[in-house]
């Protein structure tokens, strides 16, 4: 087989946007017809690169003209020599140069040959939320049972979930170039999923163990699990940057969390602590049931809470 | 106790607020020698208008326009009026009216009028929150005053004609004719029923018996009554006049913790009053739940039964509260009680559903307005109780929240919420709020409350 040259344009990720193969062991890049290949770049000159066979291995690349300067990372070149791992730009176009002797990473093993058959998964996924979805809402139906009330609800958690997969779609299809539609789908639904047993357990746990608190603070949960669920959107995006993703995330998380907590925190905003007080049938009763004398002794040491509250109130003032 | 009236020009809200509800009661004109006046209403009576006539006549150079400034810039901020008690310049009024001051003496000042147009200076010599009365003095006084009828509240009869007057709206002093009606039933604090139109602005002023003599001090209307006015009895000022004359005049800067002890003091006695009141049994389906004996309690019962689309389960509630409360500030009002059943029977929910309708029904309310100003955010606690003595009561969920008082120390509004824990498809929802109240009291009256609490098993 003749020599090739490939020539990768690539995005500003890394990925591979489009590939050329050209025979033969020169070759012309520019935005005239004159050139094997040919990009239409308005910032990239007709002829711009000139690419011949190194010697020494590698490519010696050089500009085709006063225009044609071209750049390895900040640096502007005239003449280089390049390897396969180069990126070079012209214009706003990043391209890269190999030939058939560029290493490739060896194969990876497949487990096993089953077909991946997403919609099956994800028709489960679906009527997973669904149910979840339509029990906790029946559960809390104490008026007339209607409908309209189950449909309207079931649209609007719908509507949110394919609002939400088709922004990560497009985001997908912006950055990778593929929009992974059910990738980013079945991501979101066992988010849905975790979200509706996060809450119906969270609810079910302060009422059962008698404490608020574990439904007054729910929300820290779900700030971790949204920032946990961006990260798995991000992760099937590109998984490059796992690490720099996870710490934006987790800024971001802490973020929300500080934003909602601040005012339960702050003592002064006496709007900010609605106590919740979830209620179950009394089976699900787990804590012990004290006697009145000592409900009513702990209920005492809220007292020493109330006077450091008006002795920090005092002193702000 | 403030009395509304959508007809008044948006710069009356003010004194809507501070002083509108409070008119005074009879006094006691001194002038007892007047014997044209006495034979007015009884032996022979003379056209109404006459006696009125004179009446005022006599009492306008006693009367008072009470002012609260702003001290910086002099406007404004409330009105209320007043009437002078002794040669030496001393006057009644409402505490309502100076309240502004007694919370904030370096932001106002107090101010008087006469009905001759003078001017002066007014010093604060004691208040009493309980009553809502003040003593103040003029620093340049009239000699004329009135004098307080002698004679007991028992010996009014209902019907004899009671005249009030103040300066309402600022609109000029007035005269209202009226009738004496007796002390307000069921009400904790006394007060006299006044059949006449007290105004905004006419709160601290006289109202008097034909002779002239001060029977009470007005003070209040009921919003959405109609010349339903209150009094407050003429002997409490009596009594706050004699206090005042004997101690010292209080410092600006002790004055609110006078109001606190004060306040403190006569919760104190509501909660006292409240314990040795005693409970009883109200019947709700199989629980038995405590409604206080005391006749100041006014209960409110509804069902949802007429509800559209037919409910799932039958809700009934009984709402009590106290006709206690108390004025502190134009924002602050505290002293009611509230103690509310509501018992809840499933007809075709399952025990989830049942427990969504108990949670929706259980919410705490908290009164007052301006919550940051006067409150600390409040704090809960909840958990699963039950009566100390083995079989006395169902096992309840509880939750109970508390708040304290950022001005006045030692006191806290409490709240609790109890659902019954014993039964799948049935319910008691109770609801306890005290303001005001101590909080080894909160505990002790609490207690007492649910220990009340029993059920047919």
């Amino acid at each position: 087989m003749a020599e090739v040259i490939w020539v990768e344009i690539v995005t500003r990720h890394g990925q591979v946007s489009a590939r050329f193969p050209c025979p033969g062991s020169e070759l012309r890049i520019g935005r005239s017809y004159r050139n094997d290949i040919v990009l239409d770049d308005p910032a990239v000159a007709p002829e711009h690169l000139y690419v011949t066979r190194a010697e020494e291995g590698g490519f010696l690349v050089e500009a085709a003209g006063d225009a044609g300067a071209f750049a390895i990372g900040r640096e502007a070149r005239n003449r280089s020599l390049v390897d396969g791992d180069t990126v070079l730009r012209i214009g706003h176009t990043l391209l890269r140069i190999r030939d058939a002797s560029y290493p490739v990473a060896p194969v990876a093993i497949v487990q096993g040959f089953a077909v991946y058959r997403p919609w099956f998964v994800l028709a489960g996924l679906i009527a997973a939320v669904a149910t979840l979805h339509g029990v906790s809402v029946w559960l809390g139906d104490f008026i007339e049972p209607r409908a309209s009330r189950y449909l309207t609800s079931t649209a609007l958690l719908a509507g949110g979930t394919l609002f939400w997969v088709a922004l990560w779609a497009v985001f997908s299809r912006i950055f990778s170039g593929a929009a992974r539609f059910a990738r980013h789908l079945s991501i979101a639904l066992v988010a849905a999923v975790a979200y509706l047993i996060y809450v119906a357990l969270s609810n079910g746990l302060a009422f059962s163990l008698a404490t608020g608190a574990i439904a007054t603070y729910a929300f820290v949960g779900l700030w971790l699990l949204l920032g946990a669920v961006c990260f798995v959107h991000l992760q099937a995006i590109s998984p490059a940057r796992p690490v720099v993703k996870a710490a934006i995330l987790i800024v971001f998380a802490a973020s929300g969390i500080a934003v909602q907590l601040s005012p339960v925190l702050d003592q002064r905003n006496v709007f900010a602590i609605e106590p919740v007080h979830p209620l179950l049938p009394p089976a699900f009763r787990l804590a012990r049931v004290q006697t009145a004398d000592d409900f009513f002794t702990r209920l005492d040491t809220l007292k020493d809470k109330l006077d450091a509250d008006r002795t920090a109130d005092a002193a702000a003032r | 106790m403030i009395v509304g009236n959508m007809v008044f020009a948006p710069r009356f809200v003010l004194v809507l607020l501070l002083a509108v509800a409070l008119l005074c009661r009879g006094e006691p004109a001194a002038a007892q020698g007047n014997p044209p006046v006495r034979e007015t209403p009884r032996a022979a009576p003379l056209p109404v208008s006459s006696t009125a006539e004179h009446i005022f006549e006599e009492a306008r150079g006693k009367l008072l326009q009470i002012r609260t400034e702003l001290a910086a810039s002099g406007h404004q901020t409330s009105l209320g009026s007043a009437f002078l008690v002794t040669d030496n310049g001393i006057a009644i009024t409402n505490y309502h009216v100076v309240s502004q001051y007694v919370l904030e003496p370096n932001l106002y000042r107090l101010h008087y009028f006469t009905a001759a147009g003078e001017r002066g200076d007014l010093q604060l010599l004691g208040f009493d929150v309980a009553d809502d009365l003040a003593v103040v003095r003029l620093d340049n006084p009239p000699k004329d005053h009135f004098n307080f009828d002698a004679r007991k509240l028992e010996e009014l009869t209902k019907g004899e004609r009671l005249y009030a007057m103040g300066n309402p709206l600022d609109i000029g002093f007035a005269i209202v004719e009226g009738t004496y009606n007796g002390l307000v039933e069921r009400s904790y604090t006394p007060r006299i029923h006044f059949s006449g139109a007290l105004n905004p602005g006419m709160s601290g002023g006289p109202a008097v018996a034909p002779d002239g003599a001060v029977i009470g001090v007005n003070v209040a209307t009921r919003l959405g009554g109609s010349l339903v006015s209150f009094l407050v009895p003429a002997g409490y000022a009596v009594a706050l006049l004699a206090e005042a004359q004997q101690h010292e005049p209080p410092a600006p800067s002790a004055l609110r913790a006078e109001l606190g002890r004060q306040i403190a003091a006569r919760q104190a006695t509501l909660y006292a009053a409240l314990a040795a009141g005693g409970y009883r049994g109200a019947h709700f389906g199989p629980y038995i739940a405590a409604e206080s004996k005391l006749d100041w309690f006014t209960c409110w019962s509804q069902t949802n039964a007429e509800q559209v689309p037919k409910p799932r389960a039958a809700v009934e509630t009984t709402n009590c509260s106290s006709d206690s409360d108390l004025f502190v500030a134009d924002d602050l009002s505290v002293g009611r009680l509230t103690i509310a059943h509501s018992y809840a029977r499933s007809t075709d929910l399952n025990a989830f559903q049942f427990a969504a309708l108990l949670q929706q029904q259980d919410r705490l309310a908290w009164n007052g307005f301006a919550r940051e100003k006067w409150y600390t955010a409040q704090r809960c606690d909840q958990g699963f109780t039950v009566a100390t003595e083995p079989d006395q009561g169902p096992p309840v969920h509880a939750l109970w929240c508390a708040r304290a008082y950022k001005s006045f120390d030692a006191l806290y509004d409490v709240a609790v919420t109890s659902v019954t824990e014993d039964r799948k498809a049935e319910a008691l929802i109770s609801r306890f709020s005290l303001q005001a109240v101590s909080y080894e009291t909160a505990i002790a009256t609490i207690r007492q409350f649910f220990e009340a609490l029993r059920w047919q098993k």
